[in-house]
Formats: structure tokens, C-alpha cells, sequence
């Protein structure tokens, strides 16, 4: 029998404020336990929650990004459950009047452009961190870390629309440009920025009922989401075709055994008990705080394939994040080229980039105009591409004047036919058995003369010019028996 | 309008509290009362009435994203009655069953 594959993601992400969503405490990651915590956060009595307006801000510029509804009146609510990640006993976050509804991301795959629905997005606090087996802890204890209670959190949750693994893959790229694009997150899964959980289930293709689905919880990298969608839905069918049934369950991702196991520690939690929240008023949006919003991923994709002739390809990796797409803009304004300045992008900087580039405040901090500099002179014939490179790694490293550089280090290409014809008259002195073999039409020994000039040259020889040179020698060669 | 023990009891243990059988029943009795105070409210017809949200005429009040960076107001040891390395400690809450058999 074929299936059918249903897929429904809900995606928590963290916003970029400076402090948490209803207290003063730093948002940040990374700090000593606890030591971003104040009695708001740590849920002691008596204390009153006061909203960021930033985390509002941010939520709504997504949600226009995502082409929703944003709702003129919303309201927070009480999700009461009993977890020691949560000391309140209970998290304010939005159900019945969420802040924006019926939005649509565009997500591409190798099948083509899909538009995924969006059912919701609403604003809503984390929760704080539970650590097990670490080194520091002692057995029978879990322990608890409540710097990340009370952090802003966006959730958005996508209509039952994906059809496949890699869909899911594709969308959650396309969520985490989108929010990095717009400044409101930076994205980064594997600090938890961006955490998925996922709605699966199969069904007989064509049928118009669902079947039993399974939630699969925090899933911490696009990859894992990938492999843990697909041993799910391949285990479904197993079970649905040896005659069983799917429980509706939760699952984990086991990263280790390569397979989802069910989660125990929230059995009861399905009964949330959600109320309206007593201490938030209904949130009001008004109409200045809808700010313009900055170039979309997509639109500046398209852009750039217009603009900068690039392939789909091209443009697709050099707008992934806004300062690779500011960097690639300001490169060509300097150097006016711009599928040179996508090959060396792509092909020499990129490498150095890719591991930033998980940061929001990431921008690459080689200097646009330096980089230029350096690839006109390989335009103008002063140096080959060879130093281009050596001077583009060193670049990265540290800031330095590339043509007083290749001047005082003597870079420059070496295009002086005298120089170039008196090695090229060296060398067949020292390798007459390999001249030969050349005049006897074995062709490639000529790449042998190219490596061996290049390196009397110390990869300064001007390679076209070099080329010329000794073909010219060969012919007379020839020309003289 | 009545509420059943076993809801009582459902409600105590999403809570985890432990009732002894004297409490189950006193609160039984108070919960019913409240739900009876509900159930005469909902005999009124407020179709025509906008929702109130809340009594406070005054608009929500926000806080401008200002961090400050005091660290904690109060001493955590205190707050729980284990702590250790700069955690609080709770029972161990395992997340997956440690069972690490196929599932069919």
C-alpha cells in the first residue's frame, strides 16, 4: 500500500531582547546557573510579571513577515503545569486570542516552491533547564537551572501541510533566515534558540481521514528533525502494516540509539488547565507599532539572480544570512564583477564565514573594500590568483593595505617576458630527457615545465603569459629538428 | 452541578498534592459550591455584553527592554531545600524510558 505522510511543526523561538519577557533579567546564554534570576522569574509570591514591549515588537514584525493576521486585541493565559522547569507551577503564554493567525511561508525543495500554512504565532515564556548526568551531578538528582525561565519565546505553528522529512528540513531553514533576516532571533538550534517539535503521522494515500499521530519533542538540529521524521514515519508503516496501531505518544529523538523512544516525564501533562492570565491586561496592538519591514529572504534571492545574473544557487547561499548577502553588495559596488566576487565569496571566504554565521550580530570582519582591492589586482594582471588567495587568508586575519603589501613584498605577477623565456631555457637544460618526450608528442609532460616555472617563480610567473611562452619554445624546438 | 471524587483526586495529583480521604471530601464539598456559584452566574444572559477581560481600566502597562544586571535579589540556597554547584536539586526526572528495546 503507498502512504501518505503528515506533518505539522511547532516551532519555539527565542527572542533577541536584552531582557527577559516579564522581568528585568538579562537574556542572555551561557551565564553561571542561576545568576539570571530575580523573584519574578524564580516564581516567588507576590511578585507582578510586566511585559516587554520588544518581544511584542518582534513578534508582530514576524508575523507580518509571515503574512498573518496580526490580532488588534490578545490576550495571555495561564498553562498550568507541575515540572521543576517551571517554578510558577504554571506558564503565561497565549491559547484562546493569539497574537497573529493564518500566516504562509514559501519553502523551497528539490521538488520545487511549496507554501506551508501558518495556523498561529503567539508569545509565550521559556522555561528553565534541567540537567542530568552531568559531571557535576550526583545520581538519584536532577538539577535545575533557571537562567532561561521567563526568556521571550515565539511560537509558531504550521497547518498539517508537510508532506515529507526534507519539507520539514526546508521550512525550518526558511523560519530560521526569516527571523535572522529580521533581526528578531539568532536562529541558533544548538543553543536552543530555534527548538522544533513535530506532529507526524501516515495515512492511506488519498485517504481524507488522519491517522494516530505522534509528537516528537526537541529536536535540536534541522539535520536531526530530517533523521527523526524519517525513522518515524518508516516506523508507522511498519506498524500500521503488520496490523497494529500507532499509540498517541510522546517521543524523543535518541541522537545515540538513532531511533525515537517514548517520553515519560509529562504523562499527565496534557490537561493544562488554561485560564486567563489575572496579572496581564489584553495586549492592544496599535497600528505605529507595525514597523516597515527590511528586504525578505526571498525577495533579495530574487534580487540578486536579477541584478547579479547568479544562479539559483549562487544567490541562495549568499543571502542565507543578511550580513553574507551586505558583504556580497558591498564587495561588488567596489569591484563591479559580481560572478567574480560570488566565485571568491563562495569559493574562498565562505569557509572561513560558515562557522560565524550562527550569530545574529555575525558580520564578516574582513573589510568589503580590502577584499576588492585584492581582486582587481588579479583583474589587472598585477597578481595571480594563487596570491589573490594567500593574501585573502591573511586578510581574514588581520587588516593590512593589499597593494603596499604585494609592493613591498614583491607579489607582484611576474610578466616579464626576459625573466620567464631565461627559466623556461634553464629548465630544458636540466630536463632534456623530458623535452624530448614532449617533442615526441607526449603532451602532458608540458604540465611538468608549468609546476616546475611556477615554482622557480615562486608562483608569481604570470600563468597565461607563462603558457604562451612555452608553447612558443616547444614550437621552436620542433620547427628545428 | 456536582464534581466527582476521582475529579478531585485528578485535579490534587496534576498539583501533586497528596490529599488524606478527610481532605478529598472537604474540598469535594467546597469545589462543588464554587462550581454551583459558576453554574448560577452562566444562567445569565450576557450574549449582548462585550467580554471583560479584566476589571482595570487602565491599558496594559509594558516594561522598555532594559536588563539589569543586579543578579538574583535573594539567597537560592534558601529557596529549595537542596542546592548544589549553583542548582537547585530535585528528584531525578528521567525523560525517555531507559529501555533501550526495539519498539515495533
Amino acid at each position: 500500500m503507498a502512504w501518505e505522510t503528515i506533518i505539522g511543526l511547532e516551532v519555539h523561538v527565542q527572542l533577541a531582547t536584552r531582557s527577559k519577557m516579564f522581568c528585568a533579567c538579562p537574556n542572555v546564554f551561557g551565564a553561571p546557573p542561576n545568576t539570571l534570576t530575580c523573584p519574578v522569574c524564580l516564581g516567588l509570591p507576590g511578585v507582578l510579571p510586566a511585559l516587554n514591549k520588544q518581544a511584542v515588537l518582534f513578534a508582530i514584525k514576524t508575523a507580518k513577515a509571515l503574512d498573518a493576521q496580526v490580532h488588534p486585541c490578545s490576550l495571555f493565559a495561564r498553562k498550568n503545569y507541575f515540572y521543576p522547569d517551571l517554578p510558577k507551577g504554571y506558564q503565561i503564554s497565549q491559547y484562546e486570542q493569539p497574537l497573529a493567525t493564518a500566516g504562509k511561508l514559501r519553502i523551497e525543495t528539490s521538488g520545487g516552491t511549496k507554501t506551508i500554512g501558518i495556523t498561529r504565532l503567539h508569545l509565550e515564556e521559556d522555561a528553565g533547564k534541567l540537567i542530568h548526568e552531568a559531571e557535576f551531578t550526583r545520581a538519584g538528582a536532577s538539577y535545575v537551572d533557571l537562567n532561561r525561565t521567563g526568556v521571550p519565546l515565539m511560537e509558531i505553528v504550521s497547518e498539517p501541510e508537510i508532506s515529507t522529512p526534507e519539507e520539514a528540513m526546508a521550512y525550518l531553514r526558511a523560519l530560521r533566515e526569516l527571523v535572522r533576516y529580521l533581526k528578531v532571533s539568532d536562529g541558533n538550534m544548538e543553543e536552543g534558540s530555534l527548538r522544533c517539535d513535530a506532529n507526524v503521522s501516515v495515512r492511506p494515500e488519498g485517504s481524507q481521514t488522519f491517522g494516530t499521530k505522534a509528537e516528537l519533542k526537541n529536536m535540536n538540529s534541522i539535520r536531526f528533525v530530517g533523521k527523526a521524521l524519517a525513522y518515524e514515519v518508516e516506523r508507522q508503516v511498519r506498524v500500521l502494516e503488520s496490523g497494529g496501531k500507532i499509540a498517541q505518544e510522546t517521543l524523543l529523538w535518541s541522537e545515540k540509539l538513532e531511533k525515537t523512544l517514548p517520553m515519560r516525564s509529562k504523562e499527565e501533562a496534557h490537561d493544562y488547565r488554561y485560564f486567563p492570565e489575572p496579572d496581564i491586561l489584553p495586549l492592544t496592538i496599535e497600528g505605529e507599532w507595525i514597523e516597515a519591514l527590511p528586504e525578505l529572504p526571498w525577495d533579495k534571492r530574487e534580487r540578486f539572480k536579477q541584478v547579479y545574473d547568479l544562479t539559483d544557487e549562487e544567490s541562495g547561499i549568499l543571502t542565507e544570512h543578511p550580513a553574507l548577502a551586505e558583504f556580497y553588495e558591498a564587495l561588488v559596488d567596489a569591484f563591479p564583477n559580481p560572478k567574480a566576487a560570488s566565485n571568491w565569496i563562495l569559493v574562498e571566504l565562505l569557509k572561513s564565514f560558515r562557522p560565524k554565521m550562527n550569530r545574529l550580530d555575525f558580520f564578516p570582519a574582513v573589510s568589503p573594500k580590502r577584499v576588492a582591492r585584492v581582486l582587481s589586482m588579479v583583474e589587472e594582471g598585477v597578481i595571480n590568483q594563487n596570491t589573490a588567495k594567500d593574501l585573502l587568508a591573511r586578510l581574514l586575519e588581520e587588516d593590512f593595505d593589499p597593494e603596499a603589501f604585494v609592493a613591498q613584498q614583491g607579489l607582484g605577477q611576474i610578466s616579464d617576458e626576459k625573466a620567464l623565456l631565461a627559466w623556461i631555457d634553464e629548465l630544458f637544460e636540466r630536463h632534456p630527457s623530458q623535452v624530448n618526450e614532449y617533442l615526441d608528442g607526449k603532451e602532458k609532460v608540458f604540465g611538468f615545465f608549468v609546476g616546475q616555472l611556477m615554482k622557480m617563480s615562486q608562483g608569481k610567473a604570470n600563468p597565461r603569459l607563462l603558457n604562451t611562452l612555452l608553447k612558443q619554445k616547444f614550437d621552436a624546438r620542433k620547427g628545428a629538428f | 452541578m456536582g464534581i466527582e471524587r476521582e475529579q478531585v483526586q485528578h485535579i490534587a495529583r496534576l498539583s501533586r498534592l497528596a490529599l488524606s480521604e478527610e481532605e478529598l471530601t472537604l474540598f469535594k464539598g467546597q469545589l462543588a459550591r464554587i462550581l454551583d456559584y459558576i453554574g448560577m452566574l452562566e444562567e445569565l444572559d450576557t450574549s449582548a455584553t462585550p467580554p471583560l477581560y479584566h476589571p482595570n481600566a487602565e491599558g496594559l502597562s509594558f516594561r522598555e527592554d532594559i536588563p539589569m544586571e543586579n543578579g538574583p535579589a535573594v539567597d537560592l540556597k534558601c529557596l529549595a531545600p537542596e542546592f548544589d554547584e549553583g542548582h537547585f536539586l530535585v528528584p531525578s526526572i528521567l525523560e525517555t524510558n531507559t529501555s533501550e528495546q526495539e519498539r515495533v
